[in-house]
């Protein structure tokens, strides 16, 4: 199904901005994080049907050769390399289709950023000793602190090169997991698991899973809808948190008890529908040239990186 | 606790898919015991009730806020091998579909989040809240002593995993590969925020949870209790 154009064009993303400081209650962050929630649930159906090339290719052979590319890089140690392959998922990025600004956001947002900022400490010679790129402080005294000893605070060249490393290999592996699912359907994702043995009735758990959680946040997001609209004053100076915990206790409790019954109305339906424990996936995936193509090529290609990492 | 792709050395999380295919295996094997089909829903709706727990803010000291994992909140009601495969399904979506932790970390991570946690907290609930009536405080201070204990050893866990990347994949030419902090800095660093922070966050829900549970539905209490008694009839009789 395509998304229209005025419902994927939503106001500007509010989730992509992590608040600092106490601005926000504890109701408003979380209607916050569920829109944002839904918003990139949206977002990834509309990649999913355009006609790209990821999307042409069967989804058994996309999930196991991008799961063998990220299992590459988390082999390889040479930097070039490693960004080389960042390159080359911008491309595939732009072949199927996929917004380059959208999809680089979406990527660097949270998780190679936040682990730039793990990675910011290391480029000292602190915690990376080697030759001094600037040297900030000197001392004419060793320094004792915890468990460090040091002459001088400086950014040492292997410091640098350490964390771009790091910060190269998360940041490509998560932008091929999320190409990995802006172009296949979920549901196709699920389906494919099977090839890597994963058993059948896990993957159908896995499928309620996913489909449960959105209903599940639909009912999350009205109680805090309704305790919002029924708030005159927020309170912010922090009195009175007791009952505020109190209410989130509850609300979690009452969506417990929501879903347990749920699960046994479920399960009425489903044993009703005729289910008795085994699953039967009527899979409609055929394998075509492009993905005999694609399969050489990527073995060839992760070939050809493991030797440049290894032997040249 | 998210541990992204890039963060583990090929050795630790190799080893912990090593660990955890057969711990998997033979929680698999645990819940086919009971009724099968049943199951099939129950850890559908358990997951997507755990992957929801996260998204509920709860206001701390201080005007900030924090969230739960619940780890002990759902073995504590569907038992520790249900939580087990209930937090890893979670781990698995968010890995594949939220981009939240890596895909080659799902392992370690189903291993400090979903087998270290809900089986350290439910096994401190069951030692306080032995033999106590469902309606004894007993239940509430056994849960949130559990909650409080299960999620800081699972934190100094992760701390451990971490800090042995500089070991098993010592620098190369001076930069190193993975996680780059030794195990005297990242345990510390796990340990003091959820100590201080995230320990009490996950207490005060799980704690709270139990008490309302009491006051509203407290069968919702009794499920593992009762699977656990018949459970030991059945080994008798057979």
């Amino acid at each position: 199904m395509k998304i229209p154009d005025w419902l994927s064009e939503s106001a500007p993303c509010t989730c992509c901005t992590i608040s600092v400081g106490g601005k926000k209650n504890f109701v408003e962050k979380t209607l916050v994080e569920i829109a944002c929630m839904m918003e990139r649930s949206i977002f990834s159906e509309k990649y999913v049907s355009a006609k790209g090339f990821l999307q042409s290719i069967d989804p058994r052979v996309k999930l196991i050769t991008i799961l063998l590319l990220i299992i590459t890089i988390s082999f390889i140690h040479k930097t070039e390399i490693i960004l080389g392959i960042y390159a080359l998922t911008l491309v595939f990025a732009y072949l199927s289709k996929v917004e380059l600004f959208f999809f680089i956001k979406r990527v660097w947002l949270f998780i190679p950023i936040f682990s730039g900022m793990v990675a910011f400490p290391a480029i000292f010679n602190i915690f990376t000793p080697g030759e001094p790129l600037i040297t900030l402080l000197q001392f004419n005294r060793t320094i004792h602190f915890w468990i460090f000893e040091f002459t001088e605070i400086s950014i040492t060249r292997a410091g640098v090169l350490g964390a771009l490393l790091f910060i190269s290999r998360v940041a490509t592996s998560v932008s091929l997991i999320v190409l990995l699912t802006l172009t296949t359907r979920w549901t196709d994702v699920m389906k494919s698991l099977r090839t890597l043995g994963v058993p059948q009735i896990f993957i159908l758990v896995l499928s309620m899973t996913y489909q449960y959680i959105f209903l599940l946040i639909r009912v999350v997001q009205e109680m805090h809808l309704a305790k919002k609209s029924r708030t005159i004053r927020t309170n912010r100076t922090g009195e009175g948190i007791e009952k505020e915990q109190n209410w989130v206790a509850s609300r979690i409790g009452t969506v417990l008890m929501k879903s347990y019954k749920m699960s046994d109305e479920i399960h009425s339906a489903m044993v009703s529908r005729g289910f008795h424990g085994e699953i039967k996936s009527h899979g409609t995936f055929k394998i075509r040239n492009i993905d005999r193509v694609w399969t050489i090529f990527s073995l060839a290609f992760i070939t050809g990186v493991i030797w440049l990492n290894y032997l040249v | 606790m998210h541990i992204p792709d890039g963060y583990l050395g090929p050795i630790t999380w190799g080893a912990l898919w090593l660990v955890m295919i057969p711990v998997w295996i033979i929680a698999a094997r645990k819940l086919k015991k009971d009724l099968k089909t049943k199951n099939v829903p129950l850890l559908a709706m358990g997951a997507a009730f755990s992957f929801v727990i996260m998204m509920f803010n709860i206001p701390v000291l201080g005007g900030s806020t924090g969230h739960a994992v619940g780890g002990t909140l759902i073995a504590i009601v569907l038992g520790p091998w249900a939580a087990l495969i209930a937090i890893s399904i979670v781990l698995i979506i968010q890995a594949f579909f939220f981009g939240d932790g890596g895909i080659t970390a799902i392992a370690a991570e189903s291993f400090v989040l979903g087998l270290i946690l809900p089986f350290v907290g439910y096994y401190v609930y069951r030692l306080i809240s032995t033999n106590a009536d469902i309606s004894s405080s007993r239940q509430w201070i056994g849960a949130g002593i559990g909650s409080y204990i299960g999620i800081n050893t699972a934190a100094v866990v992760a701390g451990i995993l971490l800090g042995l990347q500089p070991i098993l994949h010592p620098a190369v030419e001076g930069k190193f590969q993975y996680f780059m902090y030794p195990i005297s800095i990242s345990v510390p660093a796990m340990a003091i925020e959820h100590l201080v922070l995230f320990g009490f966050v996950e207490a005060i829900v799980t704690l709270s949870v139990v008490r309302y549970l009491q006051q509203t539905d407290p069968s919702l209490l009794r499920i593992q209790t009762k699977a656990v008694s018949i459970e030991k009839a059945g080994g008798v009789s057979a």
